[in-house]
C-alpha cells in the first residue's frame, strides 16, 4: 500500500472530524481568497476609472483637497471655490495639454429624495473627455442644456425638449445627451459654464450686482498634461495658484485605498484568527489520530519502519487535509464571489463600477501555498511525536 | 389641436414609477390605513385590447404594470396606481387613486408626486385635478374639449396628466373591472 493510499485510509476511518476540520480550512480559504481578490479587484477598478477619465490631475480649492476630489468624481456640492484667474494660470502652462474648467453645485428635490447635479464646462471638457459619445451638439448659446444618460431616462427627455429648473426660473433647450458612459457622468445636467455660474450666485441668494469676482469662480481644472510624467515637474508651479491645491491621480488613488485601509486590517485580522483556528483544528485531527494509533505505529516500527518513513506518513496526511480544505476554500469562493461583491458594493463608499472582485490565477497560487504552508506547520508537531515513538513503548500503550 | 396633444402625452410615457408618499396619499384619497403591491403581467392579447382602447401603443417596457389595493382594516376600499410620463419640461409622476362602480372604474382623486413644469402649483391644484374625480374609463380625456387646461401654456403637461390617469383607468378595468377578459395565450 502507497503512502498516500496509507494516508487516505487513516483520514477516512475518523470521517466526522476529518470533515469538520475540512470545513473549517474551507471556510477560512475562502475568506482569505475573497478578500485577496477582493483587494486587488477595488484598487485595479478604482485605478481604471480614474485612468478612464483621462485626468492626470486636478486643482481644488483650498481646503481637504481629497474630500472635493471624490466629490468631483461622484458628484456634490463643493463648500469653496477657485477664481476664475486660476484657469488661465493653469492654461499658461506649457506642459498642460488640456485644462477644463467645471463648477458643480446641487439642487435638492425632497420629494423625489434625490440631488440634481448641475455642471458647469466648457469646451475643453469634450476634449478632455474623448470617449464620451454626444447625441445633438455641444452649447452653443447660453440656456442651453446636455443631459447624462440616467437624467435622459428619468426626465424622458431628448434634444428637441426643454428642461426647467423651477427653484431658478430658468428653461433650458436641451441640444445633447449623452451616450451611457457607465460612470457618475451619466447622472448630470450639464450647463455652459458662464450659465452655471450665473445660476448657482443666484441659488445661493447672492444680489445680482455681485461683483465679477464672485460670479467668475470655478470648482476644479481638471488637467491633462502633455506628458504625464511632467507631473512632479507641473505640480509645485500649480501649487502657487492663489487659493488653490493640486492633487493627481495617483494621489487620489492612494487616499481612496487608504480609506479602505482601516477595514481591510479589521477584516484581515479576523482572517487571520480563523485561519489559526483552523490551523489548532489539523493539528487536534491529526494528534488525536496519532495517539488513536500509537499501538499502530509501535508495530510499524518493530517491523521495520524507520522514522522518517512513519514522518512523512503522518505529515502527509495533514498535508492532504490542508490540499482539501484549500481546493475547497477556493471552489467556494469563486462560487459565492459575485454574491459576495453584490453584498459588499451596496455598502462600500466609493465603490468603483463594474466588478470589484478580481479572481486571478496569482492569489490562488498564493493562498493554495499559504494553506500548505500552514498544514505543514501543523502537522509538524503531531509527525514528530509519532516518528519519536519508542517501538517498545508503542506496543505496550492502550 | 387638442387631439395633437393627446398623440404627444401618450406617445412617452412608462408606467412603472414608484410611490413616493404612500402613507401621506392613502390617508389623503380613502382615510385608510394599509395597501398590498401587485405586480400583473400583461400579455398580447391584453396588450392589443388596452392599446386599441388607448389609440396609442404602450411603451415597450411597459410588459408589466403595478397595483396598489387600499384596504380600510379587512375591506379593500380602493386600489392606486402610478405612472410616470413626459410633460413640457420634464417627467411628470402622476397618483390615480380608483373606485370600483357599477358602471366600472372611477377616478376618486389624482395627485402629481414629481414635475419640473412651469405651471407647477396650477398643476396640483383642485380646479385642475378636481376635474378628474369622479371620471369613468369610457369618458373622453382630452384638454381644451372635456377637461380645462391647468394654466395657459400648460397643455402639454395638463394632457400629459389627463392621458396617465385614463390610461391607468384603462389599465386597470382590463385587469380587474368589467372590461376583464381572460388572455388566450
Amino acid at each position: 500500500m502507497s503512502f498516500f493510499r496509507f494516508a487516505l485510509k487513516n483520514l477516512f476511518a475518523h470521517r466526522t472530524r476529518t470533515l469538520l476540520t475540512l470545513v473549517s480550512m474551507t471556510v477560512a480559504v475562502a475568506v482569505l481568497f475573497t478578500l485577496l481578490s477582493f483587494n486587488r479587484g477595488y484598487e485595479r477598478g478604482l485605478k481604471e476609472q480614474l485612468q478612464a477619465m483621462g485626468i492626470h490631475m486636478l486643482v481644488v480649492p483650498v481646503g481637504c483637497p481629497y474630500e472635493a476630489a471624490s466629490l468631483i468624481i461622484k458628484g456634490g456640492k463643493i463648500p469653496n471655490f477657485l477664481p476664475g484667474s486660476a484657469l488661465d494660470e493653469v492654461r499658461a502652462l506649457p506642459e498642460v495639454d488640456v485644462a477644463a474648467p467645471s463648477l458643480m453645485s446641487g439642487i435638492v428635490r425632497p420629494e423625489e429624495g434625490r440631488t440634481d447635479i448641475y455642471l458647469g464646462i466648457d469646451s475643453a471638457t469634450l476634449e478632455l473627455k474623448n470617449w464620451w459619445k454626444l447625441k445633438g451638439r455641444f452649447f452653443e448659446k447660453p440656456n442651453e442644456m446636455i443631459l447624462g444618460y440616467d437624467v435622459t431616462l428619468i426626465e424622458l427627455s431628448h434634444v428637441g425638449d426643454q428642461i426647467y429648473v423651477p427653484e431658478l426660473d430658468m428653461t433650458f433647450d436641451v441640444v445633447g445627451e449623452l451616450e451611457p458612459t457607465g460612470t457618475e457622468d451619466d447622472g448630470f445636467f450639464y450647463v455652459p459654464l458662464e450659465t452655471a455660474q450665473e445660476m448657482f450666485l443666484r441659488l445661493e441668494g447672492d444680489s445680482g450686482a455681485a461683483s465679477v469676482a464672485g460670479i467668475d469662480r470655478l470648482t476644479a481644472v481638471s488637467i491633462r498634461l502633455k506628458d504625464p510624467d511632467d507631473a512632479p515637474v507641473v505640480t509645485p508651479r500649480l501649487s502657487e495658484i492663489k487659493g488653490a491645491e493640486v492633487i493627481t491621480m495617483g494621489e487620489l488613488l492612494g487616499t481612496m485605498m487608504s480609506l479602505m485601509g482601516s477595514a481591510k486590517t479589521l477584516l484581515l485580522s479576523i482572517v487571520m484568527i480563523i485561519i489559526v483556528i483552523s490551523a489548532l483544528g489539523v493539528l487536534n485531527t491529526v494528534l488525536m489520530s496519532v495517539f488513536e494509533r500509537t499501538k499502530e505505529i509501535g508495530v510499524m516500527r518493530a517491523t521495520g519502519a524507520s522514522e522518517v518513513h512513519v514522518f512523512s506518513l503522518v505529515w502527509l496526511e495533514t498535508v492532504i487535509l490542508s490540499l482539501l480544505g484549500g481546493a475547497g476554500g477556493l471552489g467556494l469562493a469563486v462560487v459565492g464571489a459575485r454574491a459576495i461583491e453584490g453584498v459588499v458594493k451596496r455598502f462600500l463608499p466609493l465603490a468603483p463600477k463594474g466588478s470589484v472582485v478580481a479572481l486571478e490565477p496569482a492569489s490562488f497560487l498564493l493562498v493554495l501555498a499559504f494553506v500548505l504552508g500552514i498544514g505543514l506547520v501543523a502537522g509538524f508537531y503531531p509527525a514528530l511525536r509519532a516518528a519519536r515513538a519508542k517501538p517498545i513503548e508503542a506496543l505496550r500503550s492502550e | 389641436m387638442a387631439l395633437a396633444l393627446a398623440l404627444l402625452a401618450g406617445g412617452a410615457s412608462a408606467a412603472l414609477c414608484v410611490w413616493r408618499s404612500p402613507d401621506t396619499d392613502i390617508a389623503e384619497m380613502f382615510d385608510a390605513g394599509s395597501y398590498k403591491t401587485v405586480f400583473e403581467d400583461i400579455d398580447d392579447a391584453r396588450q392589443l385590447r388596452i392599446e386599441e382602447r388607448l389609440g396609442a401603443e404602450l411603451d415597450p417596457d411597459e410588459t408589466q404594470f403595478k397595483f396598489f389595493p387600499v384596504f380600510r382594516g379587512e375591506k379593500q376600499v380602493g386600489t392606486v396606481m402610478t405612472h410616470v410620463g413626459k410633460g413640457q419640461f420634464g417627467a411628470i409622476e402622476v397618483v390615480v387613486a380608483a373606485v370600483e362602480t357599477d358602471s366600472g372604474p372611477v377616478v376618486k382623486a389624482v395627485r402629481i408626486q414629481r414635475d419640473r413644469e412651469k405651471a407647477k402649483q396650477a398643476l396640483r391644484s383642485d380646479g385642475f385635478l378636481g376635474q378628474f374625480r369622479g371620471k369613468g374609463v369610457d369618458e373622453p380625456f382630452v384638454i381644451g374639449e372635456d377637461l380645462k387646461t391647468a394654466a395657459d401654456g400648460a397643455d402639454v403637461a395638463s394632457q400629459a396628466v389627463a392621458t396617465a390617469v385614463r390610461k391607468l383607468l384603462v389599465v386597470y378595468d382590463e385587469f380587474y373591472g368589467s372590461g376583464r377578459q381572460e388572455s388566450v395565450e
